[in-house]
């Protein structure tokens, strides 16, 4: 649990309540997240809820030798907002990349390609956003270490007006998602992902 | 349009509430009317709870066993990741749902009594720098053994069992391409059997044709709990033995032996399972009864005789399966038995049997031990509990 000056982040009970020895609920006796007070001075406002539901990350068993491209993996899962307004996340942070981007797959000329989500994410009012394999995703470029199968990873992401949430996503062995990545380029492409 | 969340509060959680909807997706019923009969049929088996799935309960008709060894160089660190995995998987996959990573999660729909039993072998308990239990070793070389590496030992073990081989297949898949690297597959045996003939009615018939575990003890009354369930003085309160043991079956000199030899063999008949001295399947043999001829009814080396324990802990629970696979050579079967079987001290309990049955045993002319692996079935797990928690703590 970690509070930013702007904002409450809780890290929800349900990670202790839930699926057995996960960072993630997989049981329907689960309790909902507590919403712990923490009175920032706008008790008035309704708390805003992101959730990142059956989340997980790409492992990377290890990094690539030095001089090679610079590491980096997905994290999925389903970004839940409970709240009752639209949520747009700008970026983020983890304690095992160097860089967080938030990605979008869109069509062009060349086939389905991934990119820097030009604006951010957007995580609707009651609604939620799909992050997938060949879809929109989490990128931690830069990793600085390897990301183990069955390791946590935690993410902090921020909302574009400074707010932060953490969210842990449980690594997990996964052969898709091997994107390519031109740095010279503005966008990477994936093949099979 | 998005809200301004300023000072509002953001909540995050680490993965959170599934909507509920687990159970509700999970029956694979969902193709059946309300109402009717089969939707009151449950298609799960827990998981969380303090003894796993999978041992005392009805058999499945399909079964898969799944042997693993950790990759070299694995430490404690290693096998936690590993059971963290395993552990969230097993969870869906017997609620109905995919794992996290599932890209076809609609095969996981049907969960279909499916159930995974979790073992550690002992390069488990060597990686993880873990205590195993004194009887957790391979079981002696015995006479009759022709036993192959490729179905014999293993670091881990999964038994995954479940009424639809499609759900099944797909389980077992994910849960052995979601270990890797942690721990690689070391074999794999497949089986089936009747099912839902284990408690009441008749027992289980193996490929020759025989009723098959008649003197099983009912784990669900208390006084063959403990043959199966450790209660804490062997090793460890709800944790029981695994053993492994691939039974080739020579169909083809089956074939040539006529009724009478085979019940002579066993000791029983085919028909019902009663003992050659009469009455019902459940009835006990007179072991001393001698035909007109003076030789004993039941042979001095029929298998149920041999089997017959010698003082009341030599007993165990079995729960076989049959297997026939596409022969390698021109045989025309390659057909047997997967036995397994569960106790709390397989040391007291079944080494004395098995040691009886490999010195005489008729049936020993038409079977042969080609693979053995003995592994300590951990006990459960509760809902925010990692299986082996308490071994990794």
């Amino acid at each position: 649990m970690r509070l930013s000056r702007s904002a409450a982040i809780l890290a929800a009970a349900a990670f202790a309540l839930s699926g057995c020895g996960t960072s993630d609920s997989t049981s329907p006796q689960s309790v909902p997240p507590t919403t712990a007070a923490v009175d920032d001075g706008d008790s008035q406002a309704a708390p805003a809820l992101i959730l990142l539901v059956d989340g997980w990350a790409k492992a990377v068993e290890q990094l690539p030798d030095a001089g090679a491209m610079p590491a980096m993996t997905g994290v999925f899962g389903t970004l839940t907002n409970t709240g009752d307004a639209d949520i747009r996340l700008v970026g983020g942070s983890s304690p095992v990349a160097g860089t967080v981007e938030l990605h979008e797959t869109v069509m062009s000329d060349a086939g389905m390609v991934m990119r820097e989500a030009d604006g951010g994410l957007v995580v609707p009012a009651g609604g939620s956003l799909v992050l997938e394999p060949g879809g929109h995703h989490i990128m931690l470029m830069d990793l600085t270490g390897p990301v183990p199968a069955g390791a946590d990873v935690e993410v902090v992401l921020q909302s574009e007006d400074g707010a932060e949430a953490t969210v842990v996503a449980p690594a997990r062995t996964f052969a898709g998602a091997e994107e390519t990545y031109a740095p010279a380029e503005p966008a990477h492409t994936s093949s099979d992902s | 349009m998005t809200a301004r969340i300023g000072r509002r509060r953001l909540v995050a959680s680490i993965g959170a509430v599934a909507g509920a909807s687990a159970l509700g997706g999970c029956a694979g019923s969902g193709e059946v009317s309300p109402g009717s009969a089969a939707t009151s049929a449950p298609t799960t088996r827990p998981f969380h709870g303090r003894r796993q799935s999978g041992v005392d309960d009805v058999p499945q008709a399909f079964a898969a066993w799944v042997a693993l060894d950790l990759a070299p160089g694995s430490d404690r660190d290693t096998v936690r990741r590993l059971m963290s995995v395993w552990t969230d998987d097993i969870a869906r996959l017997t609620a109905g749902r995919g794992t996290r990573t599932d890209l076809e999660p609609e095969l996981a729909q049907r969960p279909s009594e499916l159930t995974v039993t979790v073992g550690w072998g002992p390069g488990a308990f060597t990686a993880a720098g873990v205590a195993a239990p004194d009887w957790l070793r391979p079981l002696p070389p015995f006479a009759i053994d022709r036993l192959e590496d490729r179905w014999s030992g293993g670091d881990l073990v999964l038994q995954v069992a479940g009424e639809c081989p499609v759900t099944l297949s797909h389980a077992v898949r994910r849960l052995v391409t979601g270990a890797a690297p942690m721990a690689t597959q070391r074999w794999v045996q497949r089986g089936f059997r009747e099912t839902g003939v284990d408690h009441g009615g008749q027992r289980m018939r193996n490929l020759f044709g025989q009723v098959d575990g008649t003197v099983n003890p009912d784990p669900r009354l208390a006084d063959d709990e403990a043959i199966v369930w450790d209660d804490g003085s062997v090793w460890r309160r709800d944790a029981t033995a695994m053993i492994v043991r691939r039974i080739a079956m020579d169909l083809d000199g089956w074939d040539r032996a006529d009724r009478r030899s085979r019940e002579h063999a066993v000791g029983r008949r085919l028909a019902d399972g009663a003992p050659l001295t009469g009455g019902s399947e459940l009835s006990p043999p007179d072991l001393e009864a001698r035909g007109p001829d003076g030789f004993p009814v039941i042979d001095t080396f029929a298998h149920m005789r041999r089997a017959m324990p010698a003082n009341p802990l030599e007993r165990f629970l079995r729960r076989p399966y049959s297997y026939d696979d596409p022969p390698e050579s021109v045989r025309t079967s390659d057909a047997g038995l997967v036995f397994v079987a569960f106790c709390a001290d397989p040391i007291r309990q079944f080494l004395p049997v098995q040691e009886r049955l490999a010195q005489a045993d008729l049936m020993n002319l038409w079977t042969t031990p080609v693979g053995s692996a003995v592994f300590a079935v951990l006990p459960g797990c509760a809902a925010g509990e990692l299986l082996g928690g308490d071994l990794l703590s």
